[in-house]
């Protein structure tokens, strides 16, 4: 059910917070072993949560749609009831001392938390295989990735073991594991909400974002968690949170819609067919198509894959072994103590992208490799004022193919990395960005169809995804785990 | 392109303190000897004169007042070591 239906019961008095969060506990412990979702469960204080909701309605309390609700948090989001590991060994026993903003928010309302997903250590990742605690497997086929990072809240929502859940997206990490789980993921626009206690990755291209059975769901809790923070200076302070989030209209009649054939043409049979459809959906619906080509784009994933190592190489050099998480016993002075903590903490594709990311930053490269990437994120951006002088809202597949199996990902990290190239442009351009189920390949895999909207304009991009939703029925259909 | 020696791992893993085992350097040389080829096709982007913000031009400014910590005792408890309110650590000089 929708967290709107949901709330609708809780209403109506046809059930209790306490009730569904003792349904979702007892699903998690039925199926979190063979998914590996969940990192932690928090189930006491989350049946505290529950009846202190309860008591709120009965109360007449101040009630919003998401008081009462279930919903689980990607593990790289502080929260002092939980360790925040960031499925890293370096931090698997840390326990953080407040709670991030955007956590901090949907508790105001008076949500529950049911515990912290699974996700690619620090983010860094987009099949959830680089956990230090294991890999997620997708609910629709259990041998195949959920995708990542954001595996774990996207496999969470898609089993019906949350009502909802928040990810992180610094390169497509919430939308790609929507679009390989059949559910929708959004991205919001850099700024829209605060990345107070999310752990930094790369900071000019985090952003924390929802996953949910609907658009109307993400558009709840969107507008729970944006806003201006004044412990997060890139928090926008200037575009407020747009009340048409409570309550969204399903509207692409008139709406241009650019369509960037590139992308589309270089995706698999299945997902090529599924995107052909689907636009004719939204021309049925009224949206005008308009192919057009953004010419820079072609630089997202190389210029993505120096930027954020880049920006990931200072972020993570705050984990030394000193004042929080692991340290190595085998350390005689302070150097060692800082490269021995480092080395035996981090996993290997962390360590790529903290040695990547150092590379391109050290004296003699950082002219012909960080400068370059910054120009080329001019230009994309630049790419992307054109487009929206032509166009209201951008179309391309949120992935060329659909979920792959597990441990079939290629040794060759490069290839790994062209798995963002529908996405990671978006974080580039500081964009907001949603994936929504558009149909499911030959192997009963989903496939996933991305919007990408105008800064701060998630009204715009999230009603037409609405609008979509409302002429098929993709978004309907659950997982095999969903339905047991 | 300069290739990515063990060398020159060696040298960025002292840059990134990251103490790595001497069977890890080879295979990473070549791993990032692959994404420094990938990333080279930037070499064809031309200049631009002002690049791209993330966030607001200007950073904002907070009033500065003084006020306590209320989460000393939080923290210190991430300690993996400490004496007293004090991180304690190796010697710097050995």
């Amino acid at each position: 059910m929708s967290i709107r239906d949901l709330h609708e019961q809780l209403q109506r008095g046809e059930t209790t917070s306490v009730a569904l969060t003792e349904q979702y506990l007892t699903r998690i412990a039925a199926h979190n072993p063979a998914l590996n979702a969940y990192l932690a469960v928090t189930a006491d204080h989350a049946l505290t949560q529950a009846r202190a909701a309860d008591a709120r309605r009965a109360a007449g309390g101040d009630v919003s749609p998401l008081t009462g609700i279930p919903l689980a948090i990607k593990d790289n989001m502080v929260w002092p009831h939980a360790p925040t590991t960031c499925a890293s060994k370096i931090l698997e026993h840390y326990r953080a001392p407040y709670t991030a903003t955007a956590v901090a928010k949907l508790e105001a309302h008076g949500a529950v938390i049911l515990g912290k997903t699974n996700l690619d250590e620090f983010a860094m990742g987009a099949a959830n295989e680089f956990s230090a605690f294991g890999p997620v497997h997708n609910p629709w086929n259990l041998e195949h990735s959920p995708g990542g990072s954001s595996g774990g809240s996207a496999a969470a929502v898609a089993a019906d073991l949350c009502a909802g859940s928040l990810g992180s997206d610094t390169g497509g990490s919430i939308r790609q594991p929507a679009s390989l789980c059949g559910i929708v993921g959004l991205k919001p626009t850099y700024g829209r909400v605060s990345r107070y206690g999310l752990v930094a990755f790369a900071s000019s291209l985090d952003q924390i974002g929802p996953f949910g059975t609907c658009v109307d769901d993400v558009a709840l809790m969107l507008d729970a968690i944006a806003g201006h923070d004044p412990h997060d200076s890139t928090a926008s302070a200037e575009h407020p949170v747009p009340a048409q989030l409570r309550a969204l209209t399903p509207a692409v009649r008139g709406l241009r819609v650019g369509v960037v054939r590139e992308y589309i043409d270089m995706a698999t049979l299945d997902v090529r067919n599924a995107m052909i459809e689907a636009l004719r959906v939204l021309a049925d619906q009224g949206a005008t198509l308009v192919d057009i080509t953004l010419p820079n784009a072609k630089y997202s994933v190389p210029c993505y894959y120096i930027v954020a190592p880049a920006e990931a190489s200072a972020n993570l050099a705050r984990f030394d072994g000193v004042r929080f998480g692991h340290r190595t016993r085998h350390a005689g002075n302070l150097r060692d103590l800082y490269a021995r903590s480092r080395g035996e903490g981090f996993g290997p594709e962390v360590i790529r992208r903290i040695m990547i990311g150092t590379y391109v930053l050290s004296s003699g490269y950082y002219d012909a490799y960080y400068r370059k990437a910054l120009d080329a994120r001019a230009l994309i951006h630049q790419d992307f004022a054109t487009a929206f002088a032509q166009v209201d809202l951008v179309c391309t597949p949120t992935t060329p193919y659909a979920a792959f199996k597990l441990g079939e990902t290629s040794d060759d990290p490069v290839q790994r990395y062209l798995a963002d190239v529908c996405t990671c442009l978006c974080n580039l351009g500081g964009l907001p960005g949603v994936s929504i189920p558009c149909g499911f390949d030959s192997n009963q895999l989903p496939i996933g169809l991305q919007l990408i909207g105008r800064p701060f304009d998630e009204v715009t991009m999230l009603g037409a995804a609405a609008a979509y939703e409302q002429a098929t029925d993709w978004h309907t259909k659950k997982s095999p785990l969903a339905v047991q | 392109m300069e290739p990515i020696t063990t060398d020159t791992v060696r040298h960025i893993a002292r840059l990134a303190q990251l103490e790595l085992p001497d069977n890890a350097v080879p295979k990473l040389a070549e791993q990032l000897g692959r994404i420094v080829h990938f990333v080279e096709q930037l070499r064809d982007v031309p200049s631009v004169s002002h690049n791209v913000h993330a966030g607001p031009a200007e950073a904002p400014l907070r009033t500065d007042s003084a006020a306590l910590n209320p989460d000393s005792a939080k923290i210190l408890d991430n300690a993996p070591a400490r004496e007293g309110r004090f991180f304690t650590v190796p010697q710097v000089i050995a």
